[in-house]
């Protein structure tokens, strides 16, 4: 059975599409179509700042709002292209033998772009993720700022955009990390002799979760050990614990990272670890050298190396 | 000289034409402007938008004032008409006796259930969670009057920060009276007490090795059931103590003697005020309603001012007696011979207040209401920073209004007037 694919094929031979249309197409008709756009356009834009003004007012409720969003978005566009094609009031046969041709030739040259659309109102359907998340799509990770007809867009931690087409939630994965509130897990990974006693690092995991001012205090704390071999034994002591929010993901990681590594010096748990034949890491050696003589207890910042805490979503 | 005839002279209809006509022509004119005005700054706006021109700042933008506290919620005697004898009938110190204590009567019996377990035999430890001024410590004034009057009672403070277990057991030994403090589980056994401690929010720092205190109390509590302890703890610090070291657990009863509604803090504002003798009168707030009266009828604005009063007080002062007072003296009009006047409680908006908060001033924040207060060296070693650092944070919040000098510690508090606007600021960051 052949599959009708033409105007012609379709029956729609004898309409004069073209010359129907052209005859609609008035300076009137086009400044009142070119007005709806306008207008569609600035309400969108007005929306889309009331409700990043609510949301930076009350970051809790944020999701909430960014959520109306792209359901504006994706609502007001096709209604403003409704109205432009009542305008125009083309007839029947016309409107059908125009989408005939669209469809082929968006068929034929633009499949990507009804893919991406397509996605689009999955995503708003489905809901893998929804604006402010904190989501990994491919190998992007970070805060989905803009969630359009087309594309995706994610702040990464190093603050750069990444534009991902909708389609990729269509065929792809995408982890989601806080699902439309503000705390999510961080785990922050340590590094520690392989010699230390498990119940004494354990504790410190569990009191220095709960000294940082970043946890989100309702949510559990879990200290998880495991011995590893590389270049020599060592332990990983991998602390899971909530922040309360997850744009503050990095900083509770160093700050935790940071209050660790204070007390093991002060225990004597990384010095010990130079004493072994295992080199002790340059971020360990700069910390111990910045501790002596100082009466600063914090250790800056900058100080922690990266290889120090390592991010994961779950 | 020539004269005009009648037939040269114009008409009605022609005058009315030209005045129409000029008028038209203003009107264009006008509008022509307004347009042409309108294009040109919207071009300007294109302009800077594309990068081409740089943008103009208004002169009067440079001026940012940061905002502050509405006046009458800063329970300042500047900013009220209380006279120092009207001020005394609200003391913001925890009463004795009970003709001023209004309310609680559930708790109170909760604490007498638990008393007779005791009694019984059964271990029981009380914990007695609450606001910071939410009257925890009358509370216990009351309860020892009418039912341990029997019984040796042990009271004692945690006026000092102590962290380490031999501070807590050096500090136990010295409210019960023995000198070694090594014998201090003997002593607890050996004798049927009842220990209150108040304040407990000041035996523990957050920072790693600063619990060990706490954690040695709940081992004494667990240790025997000669004891009946009564621990006083402030509602943040125990939900944070809950999560960290399982306080909650240590408790066989926990009374939540937090915030009370708007009909137990018009009972116990107007107790107090009867003490003066005068008649009360409450000024009617300025509605600002335009709309038809049928309408406005049904607006808050026209309720009676005292109960609209009342109402908007429970929810300013988040349901916390202290605040309540403060705000109520902050908003004494007048001390007449025969009466007190009372001006109109608007409901402030303390958005702008809150949104000049950064996170930085809100960890402070966080942690000077799990600690009930902070010197700035406690607040260095909560969040391992310089001295200098903390001092000039808990400055910056001095300044805002937003903490004061704790009267009765070193170190510095939440004043009880900003706990609304610190709890909604924290509550909007997630971070409560």
């Amino acid at each position: 059975m052949q599959i009708p694919s033409t105007p012609s094929m379709i029956g729609l031979q004898d309409i004069d599409a073209p010359m129907e249309l052209i005859s609609k197409l008035t300076a009137e008709r086009l400044l009142y179509a070119a007005l709806v756009l306008l207008a569609t356009w600035l309400v969108l834009r007005g929306s889309d700042a009331a409700l990043k003004s609510l949301s930076r007012r009350v970051p809790r409720a944020r999701f909430f709002f960014k959520s109306l969003s792209p359901l504006l978005r994706f609502g007001l566009w096709p209604l403003s292209g409704v109205i432009v094609v009542s305008i125009f009031a083309p007839s029947h046969q016309t409107l059908l033998a125009v989408l005939a041709s669209t469809g082929i030739a968006l068929g034929l040259g633009a499949q990507d772009l009804i893919k991406n659309i397509i996605g689009g109102v999955v995503i708003l359907t489905d809901r893998p993720y929804q604006l402010g998340d904190r989501v990994k799509i491919g190998e992007a990770y970070g805060e989905v700022t803009h969630i359009g007809l087309r594309s995706t867009k994610i702040t990464t931690p190093d603050d750069t955009v990444v534009t991902i087409p909708n389609s990729a939630i269509l065929t792809g994965k995408a982890w989601n990390a806080n699902s439309g509130v503000p705390d999510s897990l961080v785990v922050t990974e340590l590094f520690v002799p392989h010699d230390v006693d498990p119940s004494e690092v354990i504790d410190l995991g569990y009191e220095v979760a709960y000294s940082s001012p970043y946890i989100r205090l309702s949510r559990p704390i879990s200290v998880l050990l495991q011995d590893r071999f590389q270049d020599g034994p060592f332990t990983t002591v991998r602390i899971k614990a909530y922040v309360y929010d997850h744009r503050e993901e990095t900083r509770m990681q160093s700050d935790i990272t940071t209050r660790a590594k204070a007390e093991f010096i002060r225990r004597g748990i990384l010095l010990r670890w130079s004493r072994h034949d295992h080199k002790p890491s340059s971020a360990a050696l700069r910390t111990n050298r910045r501790n002596e003589g100082d009466d600063l207890p914090r250790i800056a910042e900058e100080e922690v190396s990266a290889d120090t805490s390592v991010a994961k979503v779950y | 000289m020539a004269t005009q005839s009648a037939e040269d002279q114009p008409t009605a209809v022609e005058k009315t034409a030209a005045v129409a006509g000029l008028q038209s022509a203003a009107l264009a004119r006008y509008l022509t402007h307004r347009i042409l005005d309108a294009l040109n700054r919207a071009l300007r706006r294109l302009q800077v938008y594309i990068g081409w021109r740089k943008e103009i700042t208004n002169g009067q933008a440079e001026l940012v004032a940061r905002p502050f506290l509405p006046a009458a919620f800063t329970g300042d005697a500047a900013h009220s008409e209380a006279n120092t004898d009207y001020r005394q009938l609200f003391s913001l110190d925890p009463i004795d006796g009970e003709a001023v204590l209004v309310g609680r009567e559930r708790e109170l019996n909760a604490i007498i259930e638990a008393h007779d377990l005791w009694r019984g035999g059964r271990p029981v430890s009380i914990g007695i969670t609450g606001q910071r001024g939410s009257g925890k410590t009358s509370l216990i004034n009351r309860a020892i009057g009418r039912s341990f009057s029997d019984l040796e009672v042990v009271r004692g403070a945690f006026d000092e920060r102590i962290t380490s277990e031999v501070q807590l057991r050096a500090f136990l030994s010295r409210l019960i009276g023995i000198d070694d403090s090594s014998q201090l589980e003997t002593s607890l056994a050996a004798q049927r007490r009842v220990i209150v401690l108040e304040d407990l929010e000041r035996a523990f720092l957050r920072q790693v090795g600063h619990y060990a205190a706490v954690r040695a109390l709940q081992r004494l509590i667990a240790a025997g059931s000669a004891t009946l302890w009564i621990l006083v703890i402030n509602k943040v610090a125990f939900r944070f103590l809950d999560s960290a070291v399982g306080l909650g657990h240590s408790f066989s009863h926990r009374i939540n003697a937090g915030r009370v509604d708007s009909t137990v803090l018009r009972e116990a504002i107007l107790h107090r005020h009867d003490l003066s003798g005068r008649p009360l009168e409450f000024s009617s707030p300025v509605s600002k309603y335009k709309g038809p009266a049928w309408f406005g009828a049904m607006d808050s604005v026209n309720a009676r001012p005292e109960n609209k009063f009342f109402e908007e007080l429970a929810i300013e002062s988040a349901g916390v007696f202290r605040a309540a007072f403060a705000i109520w003296l902050g908003h004494v009009d007048a001390v007449n011979p025969d009466s007190v006047v009372i001006r109109p409680l608007v409901s402030q908006k303390v958005s702008e207040v809150a949104g000049h908060l950064d996170s930085d001033n809100l960890f402070a924040l966080m942690a000077l209401m799990q600690h009930g207060s902070l010197t700035a060296e406690e607040h260095a070693t909560i969040f391992q920073q310089r001295l200098t650092s903390s001092q000039a944070q808990l400055d910056e919040l001095l300044a805002r209004e937003i903490v004061q000098p704790d009267p009765a510690r070193p170190g510095f508090r939440v004043r009880p007037e900003a706990l609304r606007i610190v709890q909604e600021s924290l509550y909007h960051r997630n971070m409560l």
